[in-house]
This record gives C-alpha cells, structure tokens and sequence, in this order.
C-alpha cells in the first residue's frame, strides 16, 4: 500500500464541495476593504510615521505639488501688494471649496496640496490671468478669480474634478424595468439585449438603448440604497427638474448654455447636489423649487451619460444627450492608473495608453476575467454575445470595450499597457491624458461660498 | 495570475499595504480560495464563509507583523485560520461526524474509477474521522496542514509558530497513531514520507 494512503484517506473523506460562492467571496473582499479604507484615515500601527510612505515617484509629485502651491501662494501674495499699489482690476469672483473625503481617500494635507495643483492647472486652462489658489485650514480651498467675466463658468470648470472609473457594464447597466442587464440577456431581453450590444456594435452610445436624464434619475431613483467600499458616489444625489417649455427651463437653458427642452421633454434646473440646500442654491434666477420636480439617487446607484457622438462633447443634461443607469460597483478607480500618454494607433487614429498600479493590475485581471467568464456563458453554440467594461470619465462614458472570451477566458492581464481606442480625435485624447494626469483626484471638492471681488486699486 | 502580479511576491503587497491598505486585496483574491477550502474541509461550507473572511481581517491587522523575508503568505494565513478554527471546535466535531456518517458516494469524480474510489473512501471514513479525533490538538492541526492544505515541513512550521523539528516529531507522530488506527501500519512500517517533504 502506498505510504501515502493516511494523507489520501484524509483529503478523500473530507470535501471542499464546489468551493466559495461568489456571494461569500464578495463579502469578504467588501468587509476586508472597508477595514482598509478605515485604515486609510488612520496611520498603520506599529510603525514610525515617516516610515510609512517611502519617497516614490508618485510621493515625489505630491510633495513637489505642495512646494509649488506654496511657491505659487508667495507669488501671490507678492503680486497683491503690487496690485494694491495701483492697478485698477475688473470685478471677478471668490470660491470657498470644502474639501471632503471619498470612498477613496480621506481629506489629508497631501490629497489638498494634490488639489491645488490640480485646480491651478485649470484656472490656467481658463485663461483667466491672475489668479490665488490657497488652502486654508485643514479642509478648506479659497480661489480668487479677480479678472473672470464668465463666472458660471469659471465655478463649473474650477472647481470640478475629474474622476475616473471602470465598471462591469452588463452587470451594473440597469435596463428601464430596474433589472441588470446581465440578468436578462439569457432571457432576451430587447432592452438588454440593446444596451449590452449597443445599437451600431458599440454599447455605451447616445442611441444604444440609453435614455434622456429625466427618464435615467427617474429609473435611478427607484432604486434601493446599497452602500459598500466600492461606491463612487457617496451619500443621495439630488436633482430638480422643469418642464420643457416652462419659463424655468428657458431661465436653465440661459444658465447652463444647453439647448432649450421642448413640450413633452424635461430640463434640469439644478443638480446633481449631494444636499437639499446646494440644490436651491444651484437655482436658476428668478426660478423657484416650486416650479421642479426633485428626484434623489440613493447611494448605490449612478446616471452615466453617453459617449458623445463623433467625439463631440455635450454640456450635461442637454436634452440631446443619452444617459444610461448603473449600480455604483466600481472595479476600478483613476487613482489606479499610472502614467497616462497620448498616443496613435497603427492606422493613426488617436487613442490613449497607461499602466495600472499593483491593485489597479490585479482589479483588471479580476474585472475582465469576470466580464470573460459571464461572456462564456451567454454565449451559444454558433453566436457570441460580446460582454463589456466601461470606463467613465466624470460621470461620463468613454468607451465601452469588449472581452473576447476565446482569447482572454481569465481576464486581461493589466500587467502591461492598457490603451483605451476609439473616439477619440487629438484634442480629446490630449485633454484625457491630462485630465488622468492631474485630474483623477480622489477627494470631493465642494463650493461652500462664493462672493464677488472688486479689486479696484487705491 | 497576471504577469505584473506574478513579480510581485506576497511579502511586496503586503509592505506596499502599510502605505496603501487597499492593495491587501490583492492578497485576498491570491488566496482566499484555497483558505477557503481548507477551512471548509475541516468545519464545513458555513463556517468556512465566516472564518475565511475573518482570517484576512486579521491578516490585515497583524501586517505590520509579517515577517517580510516570506516570499509567500500562504503559511502565514493558513496558520491564521488554524488558529481561528480553535474556536469552532463545536463545528469541527459536527463536520467529522457528518464524514462519518457518509454512507455512500455523495459526489464523484473523474467517471467510474473515480465512484469506485468514492465508495472506498466512503468506507473508510468513520475509522478515518475516528483516528483523526484519537490526535491531540497540535498533533491534529499539523497533519491535516499537511494532507488538506498541502503545505510542506518548512511551511507548517512558519503556520504554526513552532521549529522544524518540533514539526517533524508531530507529524511522526500523529501519522504513525493514524496508521496504526487505520491498520495501515504493517504495511507502511519503516516507510516515512518525510522525504518528499523536507
């Protein structure tokens, strides 16, 4: 008898069954991430602070991000006491920003000194001469725009960050009865059939199944909260809409410079706002919370809107635009990614290519192995029912890619370079590298207060 | 596994994780099956949801801890889990007598060689837990690390927090009174195995 036969009889009587479900799996990987993401705000123990994050690269940057805001602050400071000495300025406006925490990172003096940087590339991006970005207290961000005409637009283009998230797209992409539509591509469902194949071969789009942002909070704001470490979004979302036609919707149209929604359609007034009080504050003049419709979007849940045809950006909630609704499960955070460039395809086309850190590498492998396995499955003998990701920028879709299961049944190794193709043109491939570059920001950036500047010189 | 993970050995992510806690998951998805496994073998489905899960809580934890001149973590969370099972005692015993009671070929593998391998075990499983009970705990857990978790001497060792030697003489130890209860001992007598396990 084989000298093994104790160690055989022990593996033979006992079993391991079909091993984990995915449910327990998933919970266990959400309760370990939520201990982390506590761990995040708080220093590991055990250790010298100093020793806990080694001068890398990325360090590197944010270090020499809060030298150049300090730099910057002083340059400041300086060009004020030459202004006052004489200079006669146009009346501008201050911004008061609130910083606070994401599911992503906590507000630290780094992740603020991160954001000046980010939001003095901006202002520069603006054109609007002289301008002061300094922190003030422990959370706070003050930006003084002394020459700017155009404030509402200054206010939407400062202080916005730019976010970047992947997502499983036929297993968060609700279709217009709530369900996912993985859910019900084995039943054939038209609608998730659409929104997981697209209607040209390219899911994600303005015409694949997508819905007008009305009809997309609305779908949204059935649905239940659901709260876990992966959530893009905290907290409810609000949002208020007019009726198309409607004074109110002619005063937004004006506000937002968005095409004006005609009879039947629905405009938005103000939103998306994380509190009741910023909603109102969001009004157009001269229009009241009387005259909209306000929705919430419970945690859990977000509005992605379409990818733009032919690359042409649309101002949010214009009425030509698609949006589509998806659990906030999020795979895969900007913060993940590395050293993002601007590049040409073989046939010259545009895309944009960039490396994934340690967790980012591993969340892609897990992602698209995922996406591949499920693809498997819902396809048949003789037809291949494509599955996808999405990756969103500020909400917005980029490109919805597929997994080819025959080539990569465990995923796509997210060791090497990743390139994101397709509908792009230069600019806009450019504009995404530096968005990437100095935009993904993890934390939120929140417009406390806003007050006019006269810098009329004595 | 992709290419950029197989580079990074286990005792990297975990360094990395002091800055970023968040990349302790890449340690969880590398093992939490096989912790999984091994926990379900020994205390059943349910229980190794909870205990499997709670090892990587305290894995995370006790990180600051981790002897960071292993390459690989898997000896350091199987012992984790070990120990946690310690506290499942009522579940380990409820687990081996539900094997006992297996009267027949609950599952098979591999066709009809493998049912026929099936009933075998089938009958051999009462003796088989029986024997197992008979072990002392320390005796018990090294064994099993052995056969369920497939470790090796050095492995068992860094799992259980005690020398080499004082795994050698466990596993002698617990092995021979299994086979002995077993009725193997005749057969295997002068044949140790620790050869292939060094």
């Amino acid at each position: 008898m084989n000298p093994d036969t104790d160690l055989k009889l022990l593996r033979e009587v006992s079993s391991d069954g079909d091993g984990p479900s995915l449910e327990a799996r998933d919970r266990a990987r959400a309760a370990l991430l939520a201990r982390a993401q506590r761990d995040t705000r708080g220093p590991a123990r055990g250790l010298p602070r100093w020793s806990r994050a080694p001068l890398r690269p990325g360090n590197l940057a944010v270090v020499l991000s809060v030298v150049v805001a300090i730099a910057v602050v002083t340059v400041f400071l300086h060009a004020r006491g030459t202004e006052s000495a004489g200079s006669r300025a146009e009346s501008g406006v201050q911004l008061v920003y609130l910083a606070e925490p994401t599911a992503q990172s906590a507000v630290t003096p780094a992740a603020l000194g991160r954001a000046v940087a980010v939001l003095r590339n901006r202002v520069e991006q603006l054109g609007v001469g002289s301008a002061s970005i300094q922190t003030s207290g422990a959370n706070k961000i003050t930006v003084q725009l002394p020459d700017v005409k155009n404030i509402a637009l200054a206010e939407r283009e400062v202080g916005t960050t730019a976010r970047l998230e992947f997502y499983d797209w036929e297993a968060n992409a609700l279709t217009p009865n709530g369900h996912t539509v993985a859910s019900q591509l084995d039943a054939q469902d038209p609608h998730a059939l659409v929104i997981s194949q697209g209607s040209s071969g390219r899911p994600g789009g303005p015409r694949g199944g997508s819905m007008s942002l009305y009809d997309a909070v609305k779908l949204a704001s059935k649905q239940p909260r659901s709260t876990n470490p992966s959530n893009a979004w905290r907290g409810t979302q609000y949002y208020l809409f007019g009726k198309g036609g409607s004074p109110a919707c002619a005063a937004a149209a004006q506000k937002y410079h968005v095409v004006q929604a005609g009879r039947g359609q629905h405009c938005l007034l103000s939103g998306p706002n994380d509190s009741q009080q910023d909603l109102l504050s969001g009004l157009p003049n001269g229009v009241n919370v009387s005259q909209g419709e306000r929705l919430a979007i419970k945690q859990g849940t977000v509005v992605l809107e379409a990818w733009p045809l032919r690359g042409a950006p649309t101002p949010y909630g214009s009425p030509n635009a698609g949006y589509y609704v998806l659990k906030d499960n999020v795979a895969l955070f900007g913060n993940d990614i590395t050293n993002p460039e601007a590049s040409t395809d073989r046939s010259g086309s545009p895309d944009v290519k960039f490396d994934l850190t340690l967790l980012g590498a591993n969340s892609f492998q897990r992602l698209t192995g995922e996406i591949a396995r499920r693809g498997q499955l819902v396809s048949g003998f003789g037809h291949t029912l494509e599955q996808h990701y999405a990756i969103a920028l500020d909400n917005q879709l980029l490109t919805v890619p597929p997994i080819d299961y025959k080539s990569y049944p465990d995923g796509v190794s997210g060791g090497g370079s990743i390139t994101i193709t397709g509908g792009f043109n230069v600019t806009s491939a450019r504009d995404l590298v530096t968005e990437l570059r100095l935009g993904s920001l993890p934390i939120r950036l929140k417009l406390i207060s806003e007050a006019p500047v006269s810098t009329t010189g004595g | 596994m992709n290419e950029q993970n197989a580079q990074e050995s286990d005792n990297r992510v975990i360094e990395e994780s002091l800055v970023n806690p968040a990349v302790f998951a890449v340690l969880f998805d590398r093992h939490y099956e096989r912790i999984w496994r091994y926990a379900c073998r020994r205390a059943g489905p349910a229980v190794a949801d909870e205990l499997a899960s709670e090892t990587f809580l305290r894995a995370f934890a006790a990180r600051a801890r981790y002897d960071r001149q292993q390459l690989d973590a898997g000896p350091w969370l199987y012992g984790i889990a070990t120990n946690l099972l310690r506290g499942h005692r009522r579940a380990e015993a409820r687990q081996m007598r539900a094997y006992a009671r297996a009267a027949g070929p609950a599952e098979t593998h591999g066709g009809l060689d493998g049912v026929e391998h099936r009933v075998d075990a089938a009958a051999w499983a009462p003796s088989v837990v029986a024997a197992l009970a008979s072990l002392k705990r320390a005796d018990r857990d090294a064994v099993l690390l052995l056969a369920l978790a497939d470790l090796d001497y050095e492995a068992i060792a860094i799992a259980t927090g005690v020398p080499m030697g004082t795994v050698r003489s466990r596993l002698n130890r617990a092995r021979r009174q299994l086979q002995h209860k077993l009725g193997l001992a005749e057969v295997s007598a002068g044949r140790t195995t620790e050869g292939s396990h060094p």
